[in-house]
């Protein structure tokens, strides 16, 4: 048996809300705080000037306004995207260990992109459809080797057949990258998921999958959690049980697809925040959702601090401070969630 | 109008026709025809495999039909839209599962899903039906509590408690007392008959127990390959004859001094040969 919740009971209605408070609290000042540290960090004076009164002139104003300022950006909707997909997933396959990253999803996506580079396809409004052709195409392809044999697709099947699945597309990776070297240098610091950098042309190309993908999650939030009864029960309550997972597959690849499109794969947001916050709101999607947007953000927000402040003025990839802190969390979800 | 007591019957609010059904190539069910009174608690009983869990399953639209319909208050259950049946026929399948760390009302609230949409969120009608449901069941004192804190018979209440949030007038419940002590088993057969009775529902539920069955039921139908061998109350269907043709045993009918009700008493060794039970012909 698994368990997609601690086994105490959720908090009412007043504590949800505070807990969406306090969530948005936090996430505010990351926001400053991720504005204000770095390689150089700005006096809150200055940020605040920057913010309201923008003189380019200024070197500080400009760090803010043009690089800060678009980081941060990105670093919440990404944030918020991988989180929503993986409470999605968790919620609607019934699988705590279900993830955008954990069922090759991202890198499925990563791996579309990477091709679609290298050999020169994409551009700024394909990349985003090559990105979600490869999270389709992985999902559907996890979904199927997790549902082989007779017991279906228990998480642990699931779990493994994401790993195969990703160490097969690991595999194309590299060979691609053999054979097209100058084509995948470019993107090496991508595939390890990085904020740095990032293009905001390439952001405004993913933005609107991005709305419509929150948007949905929000819609079918209620179905999701009814959904957790089982099959039965959810379409005696008059759900149609085929479609919400369709619709939802289609919402996570949105999602996922356009996050990748963005900053490459990174992982364990979308593992992680969902079993904070049903931690804290208990099982009802209608919170889980919108307070993992939160959440979310927050902690890529927050690891993409750490990614810049740990080594200044060198800087890590975020990919690789979400999967330091994400790994261990992982490790502790499998040992109390799946027994 | 006038109601006349037992001669006043309204039309069945579901019916079954001419209906096949099953899961894999051959059928289960085989040319089947049942009309659910009004207002009557219905039993459906019969040996494994004899078809019962399926019909039940079949007319809350979960199985689609090969041949024939299930009519819902006249209309073809499976092409009327999910949530319009939701409205009116609510369902507890077998052995339902809910995560543990869910409150009671929470689980109780979920029943109201088919009554919200997206401009109807939570009203004060919403808190109602959970309010009556939660008092009708008896759970109110454990409503803030999670399901995995309570015993199987508390927690069947309450499955029991959000299929009646739903208020729909019908009721299909599929083996609700199966795995339960014998006394939680009589709790939930007791509310099962409030419910027709008291509630003004119509039920039918899957039983496994020959006695329970002719104790509560106003109805009975007994099930035999996929067929309605024989149908109508306990006191009409519930013979010797018709057991030992359905379920293959031999057995006395008494009754209970106590409560005047029927009771099945297997002979010993009363297992019918197989061969000869089948020669019984309906």
């Amino acid at each position: 048996m698994t368990s997609l919740v601690a086994k105490r009971p959720a908090a009412g209605r007043v504590g949800r809300l505070g807990a969406g408070a306090l969530a948005l609290v936090v996430l505010l000042l990351l926001a400053f705080a991720h504005l204000e540290l770095g390689a150089r960090d700005v006096p809150l004076a200055t940020l605040v000037e920057a913010l309201m009164a923008y003189n380019p002139e200024q070197f500080e104003h400009f760090i803010i306004r043009e690089m800060r300022l678009p980081r941060l950006l990105i670093a919440l909707v990404v944030g918020a995207a991988l989180a929503v997909a993986g409470a999605l997933m968790q919620g609607v396959t019934l699988n705590p260990l279900a993830a955008p990253d954990i069922l090759g999803v991202n890198l499925g996506a990563s791996l579309a992109v990477v091709l679609a580079t290298a050999f020169g396809l994409g551009s700024l409004e394909t990349l985003p459809w090559f990105a979600f052709s490869g999270a389709l195409f992985t999902s559907l392809l996890v979904y199927l080797i997790g549902s082989l044999g007779r017991s279906g697709a228990t998480p642990l099947k699931l779990t493994l057949a994401g790993v195969a699945v990703s160490a097969f597309l690991g595999a194309m990776m590299s060979a691609g990258h053999l054979l097209h070297e100058a084509g995948f240098e470019r993107l090496r610091v991508w595939l390890a998921g990085t904020l740095a950098g990032r293009d905001l042309d390439v952001f405004a190309a993913a933005l609107p999958y991005l709305v419509v993908g929150f948007v949905l999650a929000l819609l079918l939030a209620r179905q999701v959690t009814a959904l957790a009864l089982g099959a039965d029960v959810a379409r005696g309550l008059g759900i149609h049980t085929a479609r919400l997972r369709v619709l939802a597959l289609g919402c996570v690849v949105l999602l996922c697809g356009a996050a990748v499109t963005v900053t490459g794969p990174i992982g364990f947001i979308g593992l992680v925040v969902p079993h904070m916050v049903r931690t804290f709101v208990g099982l009802d999607y209608r919170w889980v959702v919108p307070l993992s947007a939160l959440v979310g953000a927050a902690v890529l927000t927050a690891a993409d601090i750490v990614a810049r402040v740990l080594l200044a003025p060198q800087e890590l990839a975020t990919g690789i401070v979400t999967a330091l802190v994400g790994a261990p969390i992982f490790v502790a979800l499998v040992r109390w969630q799946v027994r | 109008m006038i109601l006349t007591g037992h001669s006043f019957r309204k039309k069945s609010p579901l019916q079954a026709r001419a209906l096949a059904a099953g899961y894999g190539a051959t059928p289960i069910l085989d040319d089947l025809e049942l009309d659910v009174p009004d207002g009557q608690l219905t039993v459906l009983l019969g040996p494994n495999g004899c078809g019962k869990s399926t019909l039940l399953r079949t007319m809350a639209r979960l199985v689609a039909p090969m041949s024939g319909s299930v009519l819902l208050d006249g209309s073809d259950i499976h092409r009327l839209p999910t949530r319009e049946v939701a409205k009116r026929l609510g369902l507890l399948p077998q052995s339902p599962m809910a995560p543990e760390g869910l409150r009671v009302r929470e689980l109780v609230a979920q029943g109201r899903f088919p009554h919200q949409s997206l401009l109807r969120q939570w009203t004060t009608q919403d808190e109602a039906a959970v309010a009556r449901a939660l008092a009708i069941t008896g759970v109110e004192a454990l409503a803030e509590r999670p399901l995995g804190t309570l015993s199987g018979g508390q927690r069947q209440r309450c499955w029991i408690a959000m299929t009646l949030a739903q208020e729909t007038p019908l009721i299909l419940l599929d083996e609700p007392t199966t795995f339960l002590d014998l006394r939680y088993q009589l709790e939930i057969l007791e509310l099962m008959v409030q419910l027709t009775h008291r509630h003004g529902r119509t039920v039918v539920a899957v039983l496994h127990d020959l006695n329970h069955a002719a104790a509560h039921a106003d109805n009975l139908v007994l099930l035999r390959e996929g067929k309605v061998y024989a149908e109508g109350p306990p006191e009409a269907v519930f013979t010797a004859k018709n057991i030992e043709a359905v379920f293959g045993v031999a057995c006395s009918i008494l009754r209970d001094p106590a409560s005047g009700h029927l009771l099945c008493a297997p002979a010993r060794g009363g297992a019918v040969p197989v061969a000869q039970h089948q020669a019984i012909g309906p």
